[in-house]
Formats: C-alpha cells, sequence, structure tokens
C-alpha cells in the first residue's frame, strides 16, 4: 500500500514537471511560459539584470555653448552612481578610466578606437557618450554602448530637462544601459500604440507565417501584405542575418568597420579612367558604409508610404532553426526610430514566441 | 504488480504528451478582418501544374467569385532581389582583419544585401497596386495546397489597402482533394 502511494506520488511529480510549464527551460526575456508570465511580460525588462561590470567613460559636450561644460563630469558621474545604487552593477568610474586611457594616450577617442581600447579596460562593457543643450531649458544626450573587444556597438539618444529634472533623465539612460547589458540585449523606448498597421520581415513562410499574422491580427492590428503577398519567402536564415544591424533615428545598433581596410590610391601615374573608377568606390564606401545611417532612414520613409494608408511600423523577426527563439527589432516607421529590440525571445512555438514579442512591445 | 503499474503509468506519461503534440501541430487556425463583397474580383496565386490551377479556379468561380485573367505562380523576380551591381566595384582589396574588425568592404557588402531585401518588398508592394489597375483585381488569393498529414494555408490581400484580411491554415484531412480544399477555403472566405 506505502509502496503505492509512493508510486503514485513520483507518477505525479513526474507528471507535474512534464506539464507545468513555469518548469520547462527556458531563456530570454520570457523566463516562463504560463498564461500569468505573458500577461506580465513587458514588467519583466525592468527586471532584467545587466552587466557585471561597465566601464563609465567621456560626455562630451558637442555644442559651442561653453557654459555648460560642467555637464561634462556632472552626467558620467552621476550615471555611474545610478547604475550602481540602482542596479548593484560594478562600476569602473569616469575618472579611473581618464587615467588608463591617458597613459595610453587615448583621452580623446571615437568608435574605430574602441578595439584598441578594449585590451586596457577589465570589464565587460564600455559606456560612453555626448550631449547638446537645446532649447525650451532642455538636453539631448547621446549614448553608446559598446561590449568590450566585440565589433558592434548600441546607440540611442534621450532628452530631458536640465537641471533638477536631470536625475529623471540619467535614471532612464541608466535603465536602458542596464537593459541593453543583459544577455537578451532589451532596448524599449515607446509602446506599440493600438489598432495600428504592421509591416513584418520574417524568415519562416507559409503556414508558420500565418501563425505569426494571427497573433498580431487577433492583437487588433492591421497587417500590410509585405512578405504576404508571397507563397514562399526569399528570406532565409543568412540573409536576415543582414538586417540584425539597423540605423533608425533615435536608435542604432551596428557594426563598428575598420577605416583602414578601404585602400583607394591615386597620384599623378593614374590616369583618368582609374580616378574616374577609385571616385566611384569612394562614392560607394560613403553611401554603404560611412553613411549608412541615412539609407536607413531613407528606406524606412519608403515603406511608412508603400500602402495607400501609412504603415506604422516595421517588425523585423529572425526565427531560428526550431521556430522557438527569435531576436526582433520594431521601427516606429513615422518617426524612423527603433522603439523595440530584443537578441532573444523563447517560446514553445510560432504563436507562442508572437504572444510573448507582442506582449513585451505593447505594454 | 508494482513493475506492472509503474510500466503502465511510464507509457501513459510517455504516450499522452507525444499524442498531444501530434495534434497540436497540425491546429488549424482562420482569422478575417472584413467582409468581402459578393462576387468579389480576384486573382489567383498558387504554385501547380497548369491542370491542377484550372481546377482551382474553377472551384473559385463556382462559388461566385469573379475570378480574373491574372494567374502567377509567385511574385518573384530574381533580377529585384539580387541585383548587385554595385558590389562589382568593390569586391576586391580586403586586407587580412583581426577576428573582432569588421571590414569597410564587409559592412558595405551587408548593408547593400540589405536594402535589396528591404527594395524587393517595396516593389513587390508597386507590383500588387500594379495588378489591381491593370487586371482590374480587388483581392488576391494566395494559397498553397498540401497532401494529408500537411497544412494547406490561404490568405486574402485587398488591393486598394494592400492589408491582409483573411489567414486561414487547413490540416488536410484524408479524403481532400483539391476540389474540397478549395471549396472549403472559398466558403469560408466568402461567409465572412
Amino acid at each position: 500500500m506505502k509502496n503505492n502511494i509512493l508510486l503514485n506520488l513520483t507518477v505525479l511529480l513526474v507528471c507535474t514537471s512534464l506539464w507545468h510549464p513555469g518548469l520547462k527551460g527556458q531563456t530570454g526575456v520570457s523566463g516562463t511560459d504560463s498564461p500569468a508570465a505573458l500577461e506580465s511580460a513587458a514588467p519583466e525588462i525592468t527586471a532584467l539584470k545587466g552587466a557585471e561590470t561597465i566601464a563609465v567613460g567621456n560626455f562630451i559636450n558637442i555644442s559651442s555653448k561653453n557654459e555648460f561644460n560642467y555637464l561634462e563630469s556632472i552626467l558620467p558621474t552621476a550615471l555611474a552612481s545610478s547604475l550602481s545604487t540602482k542596479y548593484k552593477i560594478n562600476i569602473i568610474k569616469p575618472k579611473e578610466i581618464e587615467k588608463i586611457l591617458k597613459v595610453k594616450s587615448l583621452e580623446k577617442y571615437t568608435e574605430q578606437d574602441l578595439h584598441n581600447i578594449s585590451s586596457y579596460i577589465k570589464s565587460k562593457y564600455f559606456v560612453y557618450g555626448s550631449f547638446e543643450p537645446q532649447k525650451n531649458n532642455k538636453i539631448k544626450t547621446v549614448i553608446h554602448v559598446y561590449k568590450v573587444s566585440s565589433s558592434s556597438i548600441f546607440t540611442f539618444t534621450d532628452e530631458g530637462f536640465r537641471e533638477v529634472e536631470i536625475f529623471s533623465l540619467i535614471d532612464r539612460i541608466s535603465t536602458h544601459i542596464k537593459n541593453i547589458t543583459n544577455p537578451a540585449m532589451v532596448y524599449k523606448s515607446e509602446n506599440l500604440k493600438q489598432n495600428s498597421r504592421l509591416a513584418v520581415l520574417t524568415n519562416i513562410q507559409g503556414e508558420d507565417l500565418n501563425r505569426l499574422y494571427f497573433e498580431i491580427m487577433n492583437k487588433g492590428h492591421k497587417l500590410n501584405s509585405f512578405q504576404g503577398s508571397s507563397i514562399y519567402n526569399n528570406i532565409e536564415k543568412e540573409d536576415i542575418d543582414k538586417l540584425h544591424y539597423i540605423s533608425s533615428e533615435t536608435a542604432s545598433f551596428r557594426k563598428i568597420h575598420d577605416k583602414n581596410t578601404i585602400e583607394l590610391y591615386y597620384g599623378t601615374w593614374s590616369g583618368e579612367s582609374h580616378f574616374k573608377d577609385i571616385k566611384e568606390q569612394q562614392g560607394i564606401y560613403e553611401k554603404y558604409t560611412l553613411n549608412y545611417s541615412i539609407m536607413d532612414k531613407k528606406t524606412f520613409a519608403a515603406i511608412n508610404k508603400a500602402a495607400p494608408d501609412k504603415i506604422d511600423y516595421l517588425l523585423i523577426i529572425r526565427f531560428n532553426k526550431n521556430k522557438k527563439k527569435a531576436w526582433i527589432r520594431c521601427v516606429n516607421l513615422n518617426t524612423r526610430s527603433l522603439i523595440f529590440s530584443s537578441a532573444e525571445i523563447a517560446g514553445k512555438s510560432v504563436n507562442d514566441v508572437a504572444q510573448k514579442i507582442l506582449a513585451l512591445i505593447s505594454s | 504488480m508494482l513493475y506492472k503499474k509503474f510500466t503502465k503509468n511510464i507509457i501513459l506519461i510517455t504516450v499522452i504528451p507525444f499524442f498531444m503534440l501530434s495534434c497540436s501541430t497540425k491546429k488549424g487556425l482562420i482569422h478575417t478582418s472584413a467582409k468581402l463583397p459578393s462576387q468579389a474580383k480576384v486573382g489567383i496565386v498558387i504554385d501547380s501544374p497548369n491542370n491542377l490551377k484550372n481546377a482551382v479556379l474553377v472551384t473559385f468561380m463556382n462559388e461566385g467569385f469573379r475570378v480574373k485573367a491574372f494567374n502567377a505562380s509567385d511574385l518573384y523576380s530574381m533580377e529585384d532581389i539580387y541585383d548587385i551591381k554595385d558590389m562589382k566595384k568593390i569586391s576586391y582589396k580586403i586586407k587580412d582583419k583581426k577576428a573582432s574588425e569588421v571590414s569597410a568592404f564587409e559592412k558595405a557588402y551587408d548593408n547593400i544585401y540589405k536594402l535589396h531585401f528591404y527594395n524587393y518588398e517595396l516593389n513587390k508592394a508597386s507590383t500588387l497596386q500594379q495588378i489591381r489597375s491593370n487586371w482590374d483585381v480587388d483581392f488576391l488569393i494566395v494559397l498553397d495546397l498540401k497532401d494529408w498529414e500537411n497544412v494547406s494555408w490561404a490568405r486574402v490581400i485587398n488591393l486598394r489597402t494592400l492589408d491582409i484580411e483573411f489567414i486561414e491554415n487547413y490540416p488536410t484531412k484524408y479524403n481532400d482533394n483539391i476540389e474540397t480544399i478549395i471549396t472549403h477555403f472559398a466558403k469560408n472566405i466568402i461567409s465572412r
């Protein structure tokens, strides 16, 4: 009898572990699959942990108004303090970074110096930025978040009032940094508006694409035909990875290129046709490498007007092979701004992943 | 006795989830956004041999649709996707690079590809608008028919708004044929 009870208990426990969705191994933003967790998916963004260590660098005044130079020391110090006290992130302070980089003659650095700087900074992320005073007592900040030793950088802008209100701006920036430095690399600047019109670019097709569409339409959104007018999807996994990087008005995630790989030699020895050729190559590099962000913004404006009634948002979703994980970018096409980005959202199926994406963007 | 009970339970634990999983993968779905007018002027996109295409068109006509003389296998044009003439000018002079450094060339290459994906969809949007004006088609019906144990699906696009207005995934049954599947889709599209 005792054995029977024990056996039944064991079976019950095994059943529970098989069927309790919350006990299934999941990674990413989602955490658990239960309906209740789906409902509360959005607040989890703020509950994401940031990186263990972040180095905070310079914040440069890019305006000609020298009376605001005092913010060059206040902004990074306040940000370091906010990250440390609010999110318990170990900070390498701006003064320490300045000291280290001064020895290496790297006090003034740009994006191209980051790989070099990586050798001297013992943290997982390096944050630096710039600011510009605006009209109406406001200040615009541009913040760069660089994963040390990597080849990519996340940049976002935020605006707030100066003086007393500046600390709420700092808090917002530190929340963004904490979310971006999480392994799920989450960035969210605004909610997806209800009943808006969406266009979707993804690497799934046919019945799976219908599943994704189903969840979007069920939420009350209008769906532009975009990829939906084709039977087959021409964008494969490797292709959609080209859309991994994105540039927008307010935020961008981009590759850091090495300027030294551009070699366009010419001189008195080169003839007219060679010079013409060089100029053409220079134009291509300028358009597609150096100033590429202009192209992305132009494209977003074109997609916005691609239908008789404007398309409000572009969703780029890249599913993995078993379609249980996806990375996502969401662009507000009216403002050409990246409003949501995540490196990984996990679920049980295409429908589940889609539901989680919509819950995260909408709430 | 104890062993037998244990085995029975284990079998149940193993079989039931698999049974439920196999059912769930074949789940159908349907969503409609707006009513399709009766006798709507439609174009059909389906990738099938001509004799099967005819069977599809006739079935739609029998259900009251005004099927227009537009018959496409898909909306592809490889030239639209792989028109990468800019690449020929920068296809050389790449130095060896360190693991974490991205060459300017690589960045240009990826960005050009990226633009082609965006532009392809933009071209398709203008193609859809041409279909509406050139063939006098109001709705485009995109279909993919599958055998038993697979899922046939349909989408309806309103060519005035370019919005998707109907989607359905229909798990094909054992005794289904082209006519029964198309009749099923047609009835669902019409009865909205």
